[in-house]
């Protein structure tokens, strides 16, 4: 009788400590998996907003020519180089082609940190001095204000030349900026607000692609002369 | 019934019922065990591929981020764009009015454009009559909405001994945003 109640004592102490052993581990993956579920959560959420982005995003792709093209579009109105002898071509072929003569162009200076205007975009600034008559001035101010590569012209004044043969000759000093981005500058994080789909962004973009563009002309290789090498050897005495 | 037999019966009574919790509580036990083991592992293996999914997702928007990029530089000069147009003088819309004005008796000599508010306007008149011509057609011009002009002032008159001709010198002053478009571009 005793032994069987040692034995019952015994089986008790076992269950016990199976008791505290399954406790124990049952505590221990509840708790990790508390602690997993959070992070599964916040790796669902990250997801979610992963997928909506995606889905913009893919809905933008489709887009992607038109952007590309836009941008190609935007970039001969604010170059996206300095590109001084492109801005001197612009103003010269205007100028000849309103039926002025180009007395001088000269390059000012490049303001990097902001025009003096009221946008903060760096331009180049050009002073020329021209000739003609009152038509070709005012055909050359509206050449150039529509030219594609945005020009402000600044600093006007025209004067009739003084000079018996030249009645009704004009000369014209204007300053003439045009703005260029820099590819490198900075853009502002995530978008401006901006939305290139508006109906207003559309007719915009539209309008400057129908604007003149005046592009350098290079000559073909075919017309470049080749530098000779006019070094002359002398023999030394021996 | 004697003492010693009642005691281990009350003593085995209470094994029995001790027996009987603890098996209940090992059993909860187990069980709570095994449930928390198996969620465990389920979590364990929809996390990897969660993960799996993350990953897939990153790659996918890494991959689309260049046209993001280049729509917000899009965005970004067009906004630039609107500001410079919005801010663009146009001087040919004044050189025009000005020839519109004139009456053929007139000759500019010279124009200064001083400020974006104000232009000084001289020239020579063949008369007196002629002038006054002119500053007429810049004054009932300037009542007109559409027009530029504000009002014209004569600030010098002249009249040359040996051509008998009258130079003049004058200031227009321009209606506020005269020389921004009236229309972009």
């Amino acid at each position: 009788m005793e032994i069987l109640e040692k034995h019952k004592i015994i089986l008790l102490g076992v269950m016990l400590v199976g008791f505290i052993a399954l406790s124990f581990f049952g505590l221990r993956f509840f708790t990790y998996w508390i602690k997993n579920k959070d992070s599964s959560n916040l790796i669902l959420e990250e997801i979610n907003q992963l997928s909506l982005k995606e889905n913009s995003l893919k809905s933008l792709s489709a887009l992607a020519p038109k952007i590309d093209a836009n941008l190609r579009i935007v970039d001969t109105v604010i170059t996206p180089q300095v590109d001084i002898p492109g801005f001197m071509t612009q103003i010269e072929t205007v100028a000849t082609d309103a039926g002025l003569k180009v007395d001088r162009l000269t390059f000012v200076r490049t303001d990097t940190s902001a025009s003096e205007k009221v946008v903060a975009v760096p331009f180049v600034s050009l002073s020329g001095s021209f000739t003609g008559n009152y038509d070709s001035v005012l055909k050359f101010f509206k050449t150039v204000e529509g030219a594609r590569r945005i020009t402000y012209s600044h600093d006007i004044k025209v004067s009739a030349v003084v000079d018996k043969e030249s009645v009704g000759v004009y000369s014209l000093n204007v300053a003439l900026d045009g703005f260029y981005l820099l590819e490198n500058t900075k853009l502002n994080q995530g978008s401006s607000g901006v939305d290139f789909r508006t109906k207003e962004n559309a007719q915009l973009i539209d309008q400057i692609s129908n604007l003149r563009e005046y592009q350098i002309q290079r000559l073909p290789n075919s017309e470049m002369i080749p530098l000779q090498d006019t070094t002359t050897t002398f023999e030394t005495p021996p | 019934m004697p003492e010693n037999l009642v005691k281990r019966k009350e003593k085995s009574a209470i094994l029995a019922l001790s027996s009987k919790v603890l098996g209940v509580l090992v059993a909860v036990a187990l069980l709570f065990a095994l449930a928390s083991f198996y969620l465990y592992f389920k979590l364990n293996s929809s996390l990897a591929k969660l993960n799996l999914d993350l990953d897939q997702k990153k790659e996918s928007v890494k991959s689309l981020e260049k046209i993001e990029q280049q729509n917000n530089e899009l965005s970004f000069k067009l906004e630039i764009l609107n500001k410079i147009i919005a801010d663009q003088e146009y001087y040919s819309g004044f050189l025009e009015e000005v020839k519109k004005v004139l009456p053929p008796a007139v000759v500019i000599d010279d124009i200064n454009f001083t400020d974006n508010a104000s232009v000084t306007v001289s020239g020579t008149a063949l008369s007196y009559g002629s002038l006054a011509d002119f500053i007429e057609n810049v004054s009932s011009a300037s009542e007109d909405p559409n027009s530029i002009y504000k009002e014209i002032s004569l600030s010098e008159v002249t009249l040359k001994k040996e051509t008998r001709q009258i130079s003049f010198s004058s200031m227009i002053k321009l209606k506020d945003n005269a020389l921004k478009a009236k229309t972009k571009i």
